[in-house]
């Protein structure tokens, strides 16, 4: 059931001058979601025939990843990162918080750096995708890959995937970023064992530019 | 996860029709995603079908943003970060790409649309709490009143106490932005009625109708405007107090001005009061300026635990004025 | 050659990391045995082929989560196990209802064929709780006071209380592991900081002979204390299920129950009074500790006094409170940095009411000379100099500068090591430790090639298996002091008995042989290149074993030195530069051993800055039990780090992985101090007590 009810406009600051208020159960929850209202429960047929679903069962998706044509039979609930970890075996990509607040799900998807774990697989239906396991080309490692080893940036490793990545798709976009914007593009990823400062310094020479050098006076 | 179908109609019309297909019990728009994952993820809704509009861009579309004839235009599937990269935008309001660069994370950027920041749910922990009962899952009380509430809102008269999450809203705001809309009878709604108090309807915090879906948004252009947001950590957080400004200046000084706060209301918050003060002050004279924005809190009513944030909001205000006028705040200086 | 044996290495084709001199720090170069050298394991943690337990999705696996109470104290009512099983992909659903006394608390466990089956059934169990009353920290119990009356024989008298909050561990990767049960035989990956002290902690779980399985651990996403001891639930349930079903049995916490039940640092509270005399001198008083243990029993002391300061005549006591909160486990130098939080912001106060500069009264009170020693470097190397009074700064952006000291020291409990030397000249290092993150793989290895005398690409490292020889749990930072030494030996022993076999085949004296840089030498000069040495052994080649008992403490000692910039209008903090000055005494590895300072002083950062378990007043349910507010520091909020290694005059291997953890949050704490005028007492610092600190500085 869905009510609408005008409300006269109020008489503070803020941006409230009518409303509804729905009360469809638990659904209603959602009803808004993403800006949407939603259908009712009922019994007709479809009436939006045009449009083809995709799902509820198991459905097939492909993928190029690291170069390489991937098809995995997934549901369309299916994560980025569930697809990665579990149907393909590329456990190089972590799942750490599961909400998209850690970055060590990180994937190149068509050259944009995303959380895989917020991400359907079937989103990614067509994209080309680069994971960690994809950035060393034959037997050599990527400049940034060799830079981390270097500057000892990573300690238990389980946030490493992630930071090369997100600095491979920065140096990618910004060959020559200041410590600055080193420092923004990473932030949306976390070290527990706090290897920043490492890391800062690897994707300073990955790219070519000084480390940071501020030692004040010798010993 | 439950599981749910996929549905990718190729217009705003045709998900606009899945909408009020009454096969489904529960059909959901998704754009991004990003908000909505969290929400399938902790539980928070059970869909049956998504309608993903994440590829859709309306008819003669080309950019997710762009200008013309005096007009900003952003595509609702615009991403945060295409916004936050636009050179075009961010010469023609910075306030923009800002907000948009300010929020979040790289990784939550390249994913999170326009439309989908606006509409949003509340980042409240009791919300996000499957095992909270609260007033938006249709519960009878606000955890947040006698909880914890170092987070929530300074302003409202409740009865629920959520700040709304949008950065974008309070950046749009600012240029008078109109929601373009599809699958209704309306075609646009101005975004400053776009959302509703929760005393005004607890459930949403928008006054979308069944089946809306936005196409774009509009909003003039504000080359001097700016995004303020105080944030607890300086890595992917969220403001605990922000605003965005847009002001027009004659020489330094400002004939006028739009001011709305966010992450300190339920709502955008408008502050018509600052920004009458605001008017005929001169940007370089410190006195004034803090004197027009130190009654930016006027009104507040805090929690027991964010009283806090009156004594940054008018902070946050004049920081965004003296960015919008190209002044560097005391934290650059 | 390979880096180590762990499964799906891409080793063949990546060269080893042994020649990569990093850029900067010059001034720990040229101390440590290995300047160079880079992590072992490191191509396969960059290149994503390392396998950590989480990692191992096996075919056929069941995965298991357990059903947990969602407050702080509740009673089960009801559940709809029979809408869980037709779940698709469930296989079992045991629920034991009880009152449960904190959140996160187990009742029972959900194991399916698939992750998401184990998700779908816990959302179809459709639990209903009855929650009861809870106490959800220290205050609930104890009054906060401050001490009232003056010292006798004082000049002033200083008092007042300080808090710190429950810090959970944020291993990225979380608890648990995977138990693969064959029958007769079976394997247990584990994440885990003692993979020996796992293999023991099973007893009969498994229903096989520990000669019958094997533990391993080639990878540990992280573990700080909280993964040291048993098996753990988790890996108690896998066993439990990959018996029964004799399929591979994944359980792993997943963010949310990391937060809530694997452990903490537990929060503290600290009154004192401090009777001073104008000259810095303390001539009595008291400090009373409580620590916020949760439900757990014990753990939570505070180490005030540290005893590195000379507080004539001060009582201590402590007691734990209990609450409905998880119980606490080891957290990086349990007790310690919340003690020091309180004792260095307690001295600048102090130093502040007889008009003495934090350095000075510091100088006067340290107990031992290295710390005074630490402080003067310290002070150049931050600029102490420029610091401008206490309170005496007016402007919005003001300056703060702060010192903070650690000492640690815990008794090594010994462990074994094997050194086997091949025919074709490859050397194995084989101890049953494990790496967490600290470079024990790679400081095997070079211990190893150090002692023999050989570069280190010939040496292969086996560790974190319970089948080779039992080394010590990863904590206390006892592993580096335990296992060099005893890597060593072993080493030592097998080319001894290398060249005793190469002396008896070429009729030479033993005693006259030797090896430097891969060559055997006689009587100092070139005899045998070392793969025409070892190719004169039997196939089985030569083993040095070594074990050694329990050894002393080896005390470590650290300043560090901190410079903030504080926000005044917003009471944001940010942290601008640290000086860690850390005794180390010998070094082995100098990259890892840089690593380990910086990320004890980032975590210290993260603990005073952010980190705050928050459980809900009213239900004891932990409000922010993720990533996005329970915040850790991140990238955009690091000052610049400077670790120095300080090896004036020590020797031997010494604790670093503890120390470098515990004097940060007292040294910004102190440097807010500096900065802002008044004290925050609370941690973490957060803009809102920074705000009301300005407020109490300008009344």
């Amino acid at each position: 059931m869905t009510s609408r009810q005008d409300e006269p406009a109020p008489d503070r600051p803020g941006f409230s001058r009518r409303s509804f208020i729905k009360s469809i159960g638990a659904s209603a929850t959602a009803s808004t979601l993403t800006g949407i209202a939603t259908s009712q429960a009922g019994l007709l047929g479809r009436e939006s025939e045009a449009t083809p679903l995709l799902g509820p069962g198991t459905v097939p998706l492909e993928f190029n990843i690291n170069g390489k044509a991937e098809k995995v039979r997934v549901e369309p609930s299916t994560t980025l990162a569930q697809v990665l970890r579990y149907s393909l075996g590329m456990t190089g990509t972590k799942v750490i918080c599961d909400r998209g607040a850690c970055g060590g799900c990180s994937v190149i998807a068509d050259g944009k750096l995303i959380n895989s774990c917020m991400t359907l697989a079937a989103d990614m239906q067509g994209a080309k995708i680069t994971t960690i396991e994809g950035l060393a080309q034959g037997s050599k490692l990527d400049p940034v890959q060799e830079s981390f080893l270097r500057h000892d940036a990573l300690q238990c490793g389980y946030c490493t995937p992630g930071f090369i990545v997100a600095t491979r798709v920065l140096l990618n976009d910004i060959p020559k970023p200041t410590l600055a914007q080193i420092k923004k593009a990473l932030s949306g990823n976390i070290c527990r064992c706090g290897t920043y400062t490492n890391i800062f310094n690897a994707a300073l020479e990955a790219s070519g530019q000084p480390v940071i050098m501020d030692q004040k006076g010798a010993v | 996860m439950n599981n749910f179908a996929i549905a990718r109609p190729d217009s705003y019309e045709a998900a606009s029709a899945m909408t009020r297909d009454r096969t489904y019990k529960l059909a959901v728009l998704k754009a991004g995603g990003v908000d909505l994952l969290d929400h399938l993820k902790g539980g928070l809704i059970d869909p049956d079908v998504l309608i993903d509009v994440r590829r859709v861009r309306e008819a003669g579309a080309k950019d997710p943003v762009g200008i013309s004839g005096g007009v900003i235009r952003v595509e609702a599937g615009a991403t945060l970060a295409e916004i936050a990269r636009s050179d075009e935008l961010l010469r023609a309001a910075p306030v923009l790409g800002q907000a948009a660069g300010d929020a979040a994370s790289p990784q939550v950027r390249n994913a999170a649309t326009v439309a989908g920041n606006l509409l949003q749910r509340p980042r409240c922990w009791y919300y996000r709490n499957a095992q909270f009962p609260c007033l938006k899952k249709g519960g009878s009380t606000c955890f947040a009143v006698e909880g914890e509430n170092r987070y929530h809102a300074i302003f409202g008269p409740g009865p629920c106490h959520i700040v709304h999450p949008s950065n974008m809203a309070p950046a749009l705001l600012v240029g008078d932005a109109v929601v373009h809309l599809t699958g209704s009878g309306r075609k646009e709604l101005p975004l400053s009625e776009l959302y509703h108090m929760p005393d005004k309807g607890v459930m949403s915090e928008n006054n979308l109708e069944a089946g809306e879906v936005v196409t774009h948004i509009t909003c003039r252009p504000m080359p001097n405007s700016a995004f303020y947001a105080i944030k607890e950590k300086q890595s992917f957080d969220w403001p605990v107090a922000a605003a965005a400004v847009a002001v027009e200046l004659n020489g330094a000084t400002i004939t006028s001005a739009r001011v709305v706060a966010a992450a300190v209301a339920p709502v955008p918050w408008w502050l018509p009061n600052v920004e009458a003060a605001l008017k005929g002050v001169d940007v370089a004279n410190d006195e004034a300026l803090r004197k027009a924005c130190a009654i930016a809190a006027e009104g507040a009513k805090p929690m027991t635990d964010n009283g806090y944030k009156v004594k940054m909001l008018p902070v946050a205000v004049r920081r965004a004025v003296l960015r919008s006028a190209g002044r560097p705040t005391e934290v650059e200086s | 050659m390979k880096a180590d044996t762990a499964p799906a290495i891409p080793a063949g084709p990546f060269a080893i990391p042994t020649d990569m001199p990093t850029l900067n720090r010059p001034m720990n170069l040229g101390q440590s045995i290995d300047d160079n050298t880079s992590r072992l394991d490191g191509i396969a943690k960059i290149t994503g082929a390392a396998r950590y337990s989480s990692d191992m999705i096996l075919p056929n696996s069941l995965y298991a989560r357990f059903v947990r109470c969602p407050f702080g104290a509740a009673n089960l009512e009801s559940f709809d196990d029979t809408e869980a099983l037709k779940v698709d992909g469930v296989i079992e659903i045991d629920i034991q209802p009880k009152e449960c006394q904190y959140d996160g608390q187990p009742v029972g466990h959900v194991a399916a064929t698939s992750p998401m089956a184990v998700d779908r059934a816990m959302r179809a169990l459709n639990l209903k709780w009855k929650k009861l009353p809870v106490k959800t920290q220290i205050t609930d119990t104890v009054k906060q006071e401050v001490p009232q009356g003056e010292v006798s024989g004082a000049d002033v008298t200083f008092a007042a209380v300080y808090s710190t909050p429950v810090q959970t561990h944020s291993s990225l990767e979380t608890h648990g592991g995977v138990v693969d049960h064959r029958g007769d035989k079976a394997t247990v990956y584990a994440s885990t900081q003692g993979t020996s002290s796992v293999r023991d902690g099973f007893g009969d779980a498994l229903g096989l002979k520990q000669s019958d399985f094997e533990v391993v651990c080639e990878y540990v996403g992280g573990g700080f204390g909280s993964k040291l001891g048993g098996p753990g639930k988790e890996l108690m349930l896998a066993a439990k299920l990959s018996q029964k079903f004799k399929r591979p049995a994944y359980v792993m916490c997943n963010r949310w129950e990391e937060h809530l039940d694997t452990g903490n640092r537990p929060s503290s509270m600290t009154s004192v009074k401090l009777g001073l005399k104008k000259d810095g001198s303390v001539v009595g008083g008291e400090i009373r500790t409580w620590g916020g243990t949760g439900v757990g029993r014990g753990g939570g002391g505070v180490a005030i006094p540290s005893g590195r300061y000379d507080f004539q005549g001060v009582d201590k006591k402590h007691n734990d409170v209990s609450f409905n909160g998880g119980g606490p486990r080891p957290f990086r130098a349990p007790g310690h940095p919340q003690a020091v939080f309180a004792e260095e912001l307690m001295l600048d106060e102090a130093a502040a009411l007889i008009g003495m500069d934090p350095l000075t009264i510091r100088r006067k009170l340290l107990k031992d000379d290295v710390y005074r020693e630490m402080m003067e470097m310290g002070a150049r190397l931050i600029g102490w100099n420029e610091r401008k009074p206490t309170g005496s700064q007016k402007t919005a952006m003001r300056i703060g500068y702060g010192i903070g000291t650690g000492g640690w020291g815990s008794a090594s409990p010994g462990g074994s090591a094997e050194v086997v030397i091949h025919q074709d000249g490859s050397v194995e290092s084989r101890t049953g430790t494990q790496d967490i993150g600290t470079g024990q793989r790679t400081s095997m290895g070079i211990c190893t090639a150090s002692a023999i005398g050989i570069p280190l690409s010939l040496v292969t490292v086996q560790i974190g298996r319970s089948t080779l020889p039992p080394g010590p749990g990863s904590g206390g930072s006892v592993t580096s002091p335990t296992t060099a030494p005893t890597m060593m030996a072993a080493a030592e022993a097998a080319k001894k008995k290398l060249l005793e076999h190469v002396a008896r085949q070429a009729n030479e004296k033993a005693e006259d042989l030797s090896v430097k840089d891969g060559q055997v030498l006689r009587r100092g000069e070139k005899f045998l290149s070392w793969k025409d040495a070892c190719s004169k052994l039997t196939a089985e080649g030569v083993t040095g074993s070594a074990s050694t008992g329990e050894g002393g403490r080896g005390a470590s000692q650290g300043v560090q030195f901190m410079k903030v910039v504080v926000d005044c209008e917003t009471g944001i903090v940010h942290p601008r530069h640290v000086i860690a000055i850390q005794s180390c005494g010998r070094v082995i590895c100098r990259k890892t051993a840089e690593s380990q300072i910086i990320g004890g002083v980032i975590q210290g950062i993260s603990y005073g800055m952010f980190e705050n378990k928050i459980l809900d007043r009213n239900t004891g349910a932990m409000v922010n039990p993720n990533l996005e507010w329970y915040k850790v520091l991140g990238p955009n909020d690091m000052p610049h780090i400077e670790p120095v290694l300080w090896w004036h005059g020590q020797t031997g291997v010494k604790a670093l992985g503890e120390p470098p953890n515990i004097p940060t949050a007292g040294a910004l704490a102190c440097a807010v101090y500096n900065a802002v005028g008044s004290p925050v007492r609370h941690l973490p610092l957060t803009p809102d007590k920074v705000l009301a600190a300005l407020e109490g500085a300008a009344s």
